[in-house]
């Protein structure tokens, strides 16, 4: 008799309710009235071969959490669909002042081949706490047609590339690293070759690359010894020689501990060099060679002088114009 | 191109012989000042103005009285009070009651030598009176136009402190005269000598031992001196680096720099270098003569920041940052 009435009222439900978020009213027993209420609705209508369709089943009362307890939720009955995974979650809170309890059930379906597929009514056994009698609501029966796979290979082909760009800027990095670390070993390397050879060694080899006692551009020539000799005592005294004159640097250079000879021959280079750089007069051979042994002498006679060491230690004698 | 340095060296040797004898005759006057002395010097060689400016009783004004009785030309001192009128300077129309017609009276910046003592105690008309005077070379009174001597020279003097009562030459104004000079006390020995030459009460009086066709022809010595491009483009690189810190490794002096130096700057600048070059008997400009005069030029032409005020940072400071910083070729 029971049966025979769960199965009109089964086939009344699924006629008033047309296939989504239909309110299936809760089957209580004939003594209490619809205090519990289950909805079923899925995600979609069509669902491609290859995808999933989300079956949610809220069921839901107005009361206290403790009303009702959910005993078991079966499994939906499936026809060409399978479940491949589940989920549930409870919500208890309060709607226009009154309190509301929402259990939700989801299941993840699977097509099974292509045309129609159905859900039929879930079973969800509750007992009411009240009574300590155990009852059972039933969902609508819902359908879906099951169509052709879609193509999934665009975001596989993107992960593919990020994959790969992912790997070449890994590699590349790799690459930079070692470039860098290889820089680093020559500089330390140049650095300590540098330190090995002496300020003297190191414009004596510039004096002798830079500058041509044959060329035809003798200005030149006082040009570049110039720059070596101002270089040189910019280096060894720690003074900003490239940006002083002659005078300048010699009246910088009395502070020091060169020795007076050393001096005198450093203005005469410079001061010859000017007149080369500035009169506009024709360079004769002999005054470059002059300027040219002055200044291989300047190398010699400072060489064993004052170690570069010792001179950063001295007093700071820059700028001369007051 | 070959430059006859030999020719110009010759030409300067005959034509500065002067110098020693004017430096002689100031220096029976004034003790020390040799900067201040030698600066005068250049001005009267470049054909540039020049503004002396110092505390009370560092001779500046015995100075330039000195320096214009050396030379057998005429000399005119005033004074600028806040009651000078620009006719008291240029000259004015005075009616003739026998001819019953206007006459031209000439006002003292007819001469070759104009002292403008206190330059800035008279008020903005009279500057301008006298600064356009000194650009343009000539005076308008009434229809005529009155050509101004030559040599023409004015050598004003300004007190930095007392500023109550007085008028500030306006930048603009300031930056006509070629040079600016800072004047500051003797050395102690100098001061000791000063003390002692006026203890005696006795009187010297300079002799005039130039003229001034020396004066111009020597001028025409300073303006064939060699100046090498290489020089010409440091001239340059200086003034840009005033307007542009940035380019030239001084980022420390971004925004602290208002107003840069004008064409003007490089103009006298390139001039003065070759009077410095003049007066050290050389035929052609080199560093030295720029690093030497660079700040006499470039001092009053660089107008800094409200934040470089604030840091107490001066024009004087950005200048010798600037010399510094730039790579002598």
């Amino acid at each position: 008799m029971l049966k025979t009435r769960v199965l009109i009222l089964l086939v009344l439900l699924i006629l008033s309710n047309f296939l989504y978020g239909q309110d299936s009213t809760a089957l209580n027993t004939p003594n209490y009235k619809s205090e519990i209420k289950a909805s079923v609705s899925i995600d979609t209508r069509e669902v491609p071969q290859n995808k999933t369709a989300v079956l949610n089943i809220e069921v839901s009362w107005q009361g206290d959490f403790d009303r009702f307890e959910i005993a078991r939720v079966e499994n939906p009955l499936l026809t060409n669909l399978e479940v491949v995974g589940n989920a549930s979650s409870n919500w208890v809170g309060e709607v226009d002042g009154i309190k509301e309890v929402v259990k939700k059930y989801e299941f993840d379906l699977k097509p099974e081949s292509l045309g129609m597929a159905y859900i039929d009514g879930t079973f969800i056994e509750y007992i009411d706490l009240k009574t300590e009698r155990s009852h059972k609501l039933v969902t609508n029966r819902l359908e879906l047609e099951v169509v052709s796979p879609v193509f999934e290979g665009s975001q596989n082909n993107v992960m593919l590339l990020m994959l790969v760009v992912l790997v070449l800027m890994s590699f590349s990095g790799g690459v930079l690293l070692l470039i860098k670390r290889k820089k680093m070993k020559e500089a330390e390397l140049k650095e300590q070759q540098d330190a090995a050879i002496s300020y003297e060694e190191k414009f004596q080899v510039k004096l002798k690359e830079d500058v041509d006692l044959n060329a035809s551009d003798g200005t030149g020539q006082f040009v570049a010894i110039s720059k070596i000799v101002r270089g040189y005592i910019a280096e060894k005294y720690d003074l900003v020689a490239m940006e002083m004159t002659y005078s300048d640097i010699t009246k910088a250079l009395e502070k020091t501990s060169i020795n007076g000879d050393a001096i005198t021959h450093i203005e005469e280079v410079l001061q010859k060099c000017d007149v080369a750089k500035f009169s506009g007069v024709q360079v004769e051979k002999n005054n470059l060679e002059r300027v040219y042994t002055l200044a291989e002498e300047i190398l010699k006679q400072t060489g064993n002088n004052v170690s570069g060491e010792q001179a950063d230690e001295k007093e700071e004698t820059h700028s001369t114009v007051n | 191109m070959a430059v006859d340095i030999e020719a110009i060296n010759e030409k300067i040797k005959k034509e500065s012989e002067f110098i020693d004898k004017i430096t002689n005759e100031v220096s029976k006057v004034i003790v020390g000042q040799k900067y201040m002395i030698e600066r005068l010097l250049i001005g009267l060689l470049a054909n540039g103005h020049v503004l002396l400016e110092g505390v009370p009783g560092l001779a500046k004004t015995l100075t330039v009285n000195t320096l214009s009785s050396t030379i057998k030309t005429k000399f005119q001192r005033i004074q600028f009070t806040p009651d000078l009128l620009p006719a008291d300077l240029l000259g004015t129309l005075i009616y003739d009651q026998k001819k019953g017609d206007f006459t031209t009276k000439k006002g003292p910046i007819f001469s070759n030598l104009v002292l403008a003592d206190e330059i800035n105690r008279s008020p903005a008309k009279v500057q301008s009176a006298l600064l356009e005077a000194m650009m343009e070379r000539q005076v308008t009174i009434g229809n005529n136009t009155f050509p101004l001597d030559d040599p023409f020279l004015v050598l004003a003097t300004q007190n930095p402190i007392e500023q109550e009562g007085t008028y500030p030459l306006p930048e603009a104004q300031v930056d006509r005269f070629m040079l600016k000079l800072s004047v500051g006390y003797p050395q102690k020995s100098e001061e000791l000598e000063v003390m002692r030459r006026m203890s005696t009460g006795e009187k010297i009086e300079p002799k005039p031992v130039v003229t001034p066709k020396d004066i111009i022809a020597a001028r025409s010595v300073v303006n064939e001196v060699y100046i090498d491009e290489k020089i010409e483009n440091y001239i340059i690189d200086i003034v840009f680096a005033t307007r542009n810190p940035k380019e030239y490794g001084l980022d420390e002096l971004q925004g602290l720099i208002a107003f840069g130096a004008s064409p003007r700057a490089s103009i006298y600048l390139h001039q003065a270098a070759k009077a410095h070059a003049f007066l050290r008997r050389r035929g052609y400009v080199t560093p030295e003569d720029i690093r030497s005069i660079g700040m006499d030029v470039l001092r009053h032409r660089v107008i800094v920041t409200y934040e470089a005020e604030a840091e107490e940072m001066t024009s004087e400071d950005v200048v010798r940052k600037v010399l510094n910083k730039i790579e002598v070729p």
